[in-house]
């Protein structure tokens, strides 16, 4: 089963692929990686898996999700990890997927809280 | 995205005028040389927190250090020197300029990844002209392309598409277009 839905992955539709995500997000699919999915869902479908992932605090879920989103997206996700939403998440590895005005941003927060 | 090489050059700059070693450096972050010896390469980054130390140490501002480090977007050059080659050709796919960008991008895929490219175009899932990708087409994939043009019913410019080709490719692609045509008048 797990080998079969693997291989079916590129030739799936954008909504039969979004709906694989999900059952395997709600547990109904188990034993396949949510990972594999990533490259093949378009931007917009894969932030808002992103959004539920923040729900649900899958930090390693959503870490592997990085490369593939908007900087707007992983700024998103590094807020909602430095407000405390994810636990576990490995904060730093949104910062190389940000832009320079980004984490210019972040480090004069930074330097306000620590004043 | 941020160019870590730019950075980790800074960085490995600052260090070297304050007559430091790696190791004196990484003690002073209380961070290992092996973490200060791969920023340095470009294969990490400092967290915010040791960005905003080395600033104070080195005593520069955080502008001097993140200046120039934006990756142009269609730098891809760069970002797969950087960055997992996937993701890249992800964040192509996903671009809003897919026909500018092409040339930027098609010269540095893998053949299987080239493939891939060109079954997404065939599939009408890559919204590239066939006239943007042609001149960087190789004899193979032009091939490739010729044969499942037909099949797949890929709607082109044929004048314009022709005047590119060399006159065995536009034989085929003659032929296979009055096929279609053909084939489509007795429908």
């Amino acid at each position: 089963m797990k080998k079969d839905i693997i291989k079916l992955i590129p030739f799936l539709s954008k909504q039969d692929l979004m709906t694989v995500a999900n059952e395997i997000l709600e547990g109904k699919i188990i034993n396949v990686d949510m990972v594999v999915i990533y490259p093949f869902l378009q931007r917009s479908d894969l932030e808002e898996l992103v959004d539920k992932l923040i729900e649900k605090n899958e930090s390693e879920l959503i870490s592997k999700a990085i490369p593939f989103i908007s900087k707007e997206k992983v700024l998103e996700v590094y807020n909602a990890a430095n407000a405390g939403k994810l636990n576990d998440f490995d904060i730093s590895v949104c910062i190389p997927f940000l832009d320079k005005d980004q984490v210019m941003r972040i480090f004069m927060d930074l330097t306000k809280s620590n004043e | 995205m941020l160019n870590l090489e730019v950075i980790g050059q800074k960085i490995a700059n600052l260090r070297k005028q304050k007559d430091m070693t790696q190791q004196e450096l990484a003690d002073s972050l209380y961070v290992s040389r092996q973490a200060i010896s791969k920023w340095e390469r470009g294969e990490g980054l400092p967290s915010i927190e040791i960005l905003s130390d080395l600033t104070k140490l080195f005593e520069v501002s955080i502008d001097y250090i993140l200046d120039s480090s934006d990756i142009l977007e269609n730098d891809y050059q760069t970002m797969m020197q950087q960055y997992p080659r996937e993701s890249v050709i992800y964040k192509y796919l996903n671009s809003s300029n897919l026909n500018e960008d092409f040339k930027s991008i098609f010269y540095l895929l893998k053949q299987e990844e080239r493939k891939k490219m060109i079954d997404l175009f065939l599939s009408r899932n890559l919204n590239v002209d066939i006239l943007h990708m042609w001149p960087y087409l190789n004899q193979g994939e032009r091939s490739y392309m010729l044969y499942n043009i037909r099949s797949k019913k890929i709607d082109v410019d044929n004048k314009e598409l022709c005047a590119m080709m060399n006159d065995e490719e536009r034989i085929i692609f003659q032929n296979c277009y009055v096929i279609h045509k053909g084939k489509e008048k007795r429908k």
